[in-house]
């Protein structure tokens, strides 16, 4: 059986550690509330940039209007971008990201003729690297003072290769924020874009110059307006797997505590009791 | 007329105005109440929006405008109020995009986007300075 010094410093130990897992907790439930807060002021962006390219695919046939619009007849060469985080102690969270990105890979790849990875944040690429695949870009310590600049460098990067046929598809795998305690990890597909063609109401645009100029301008900017809301969605579900993982552990800790303050208090009196014996039986065999 | 100033980052106003000018893909424009539907590309420049007797002036870089009757949503990569652009700031980028033009050929692949800091970076010196 431990002595009791064991068990005391058992106890020590394991408080330490739950007072750094509380910590990490409320740090990663502030992180949060300011990541979510990023997901709401992106939207009025978005959606109105994503009305205007459906009243656009919707006048006209636009895949001949821009190159990052044209569907290629064979996508042979293809980029899986996977969202992860630098940092550990989050849960599942980097497990299920790329477990689906492994997953979609090893469903598509007969149809492609090469695959290569992007990473975003050190977790997958770690992952991916060890498995001997070829990451084609990777871009570590961007979740810090992330911004909507950082999200327009990767995605003028990605749309450059595109452009220049080094890819025919690429593709984003990333946990969708749906609350703090839920994440759903999603495939999607950023390029070729994807018009969604809905019916939008209101009147028929005039576009200045063109349709084709209006788009030159728009759809650079909504590629990077979908790799800026992937990477915010991304964050928000780091911060809230980190918050619930953290939580737990937490819990864990002041379980751990109560049973080792149990078998702490047996020990004790068993201690006790062994010296009592001692003593007694010693005054008994005096007495005889 | 309803006019909306929206950056990627976050909503800058969405107020009741008399009218908005800006510099669309054709030149500067004003937009009135009644306006046929449009959408235009946007290029850096001074935003002026009129209302209540007043107006403000806003550095917006480039982006899209869509325009009914009701309503203008301006959708700009960036947007700050006049009074707030920092001018030394502005004017080191200007020299730094400068520069950099010089060193490279139009043939070069970020000409184009150094071209673009050039242009914000000057509207922005020149809307603090009026």
């Amino acid at each position: 059986m431990a002595s009791l010094r064991d068990i005391r410093k058992r106890i020590r130990s394991v408080k330490s550690t739950q007072k750094i897992t509380r910590a990490m907790k409320l740090v990663s439930a502030s992180k949060l509330r300011r990541a979510q807060q990023a997901i709401v002021a992106a939207r009025p962006y978005a959606v109105t940039m994503h009305d205007m390219i459906s009243r656009i695919a919707q006048k006209s046939k636009v895949e001949s209007l821009h190159a990052l619009l044209d569907k290629r007849d064979e996508t042979r060469r293809v980029m899986v971008v996977v969202l992860t985080s630098d940092r550990g102690m989050c849960g599942a969270f980097n497990s299920n990201a790329i477990k689906k990105a492994d997953r979609y890979i090893a469903e598509h790849k007969k149809h492609w003729e090469a695959v290569e990875l992007g990473a975003v944040g050190r977790r997958g690429r770690d992952y991916f690297k060890k498995r001997g695949f070829t990451i084609r870009r990777e871009y570590s310590n961007i979740y810090d003072g992330l911004n909507f600049a950082v999200a327009q460098r990767i995605a003028n990067e990605i749309r450059d290769e595109y452009l220049a046929k080094d890819l025919d598809a690429v593709y984003f795998v990333y946990n969708e924020f749906k609350s703090a305690v839920t994440q759903q990890v999603v495939v999607e597909q950023l390029l070729p874009i994807q018009p969604a063609k809905e019916e939008t109401a209101g009147a028929d645009y005039e576009y200045e110059p063109s349709p084709q100029e209006v788009l030159n301008e728009l759809l650079p900017r909504y590629l990077a307006t979908q790799v800026y809301r992937a990477l915010l969605e991304s964050q928000a579900s780091e911060h809230g797997a980190r918050m619930s993982a953290m939580e737990n552990a937490t819990k864990n800790a002041s379980e751990m505590i109560a049973s080792l303050t149990l078998v702490y208090n047996r020990a004790r009196q068993a201690a006790i009791t062994k010296e009592l014996m001692e003593i007694i039986s010693g005054s008994e065999a005096q007495k005889g | 007329m309803k006019v909306e100033l929206v950056t990627p980052q976050k909503k800058l106003f969405a107020v009741d105005a008399d009218s908005v000018s800006f510099s669309g893909s054709n030149g500067e424009m004003t937009v009135l109440p009644g306006h046929i539907p449009m959408i235009t590309g946007l290029k850096p420049g001074p935003l002026v929006l009129r209302r209540e007797g007043g107006q403000e002036i806003y550095a917006v870089g480039g982006g899209v405008a869509q325009i009914d009757g009701a309503r203008v949503a301006i959708l700009a990569e960036s947007a700050e109020p006049a009074g707030e652009i920092d001018v030394a700031r502005a004017e080191k980028a200007r020299q730094a995009a400068e520069q950099a033009l010089r060193d490279q050929s139009f043939y070069d692949e970020t000409f184009a986007e150094t071209q673009a800091q050039l242009a914000r970076a000057t509207a922005r010196i020149d809307i603090a300075r009026r």
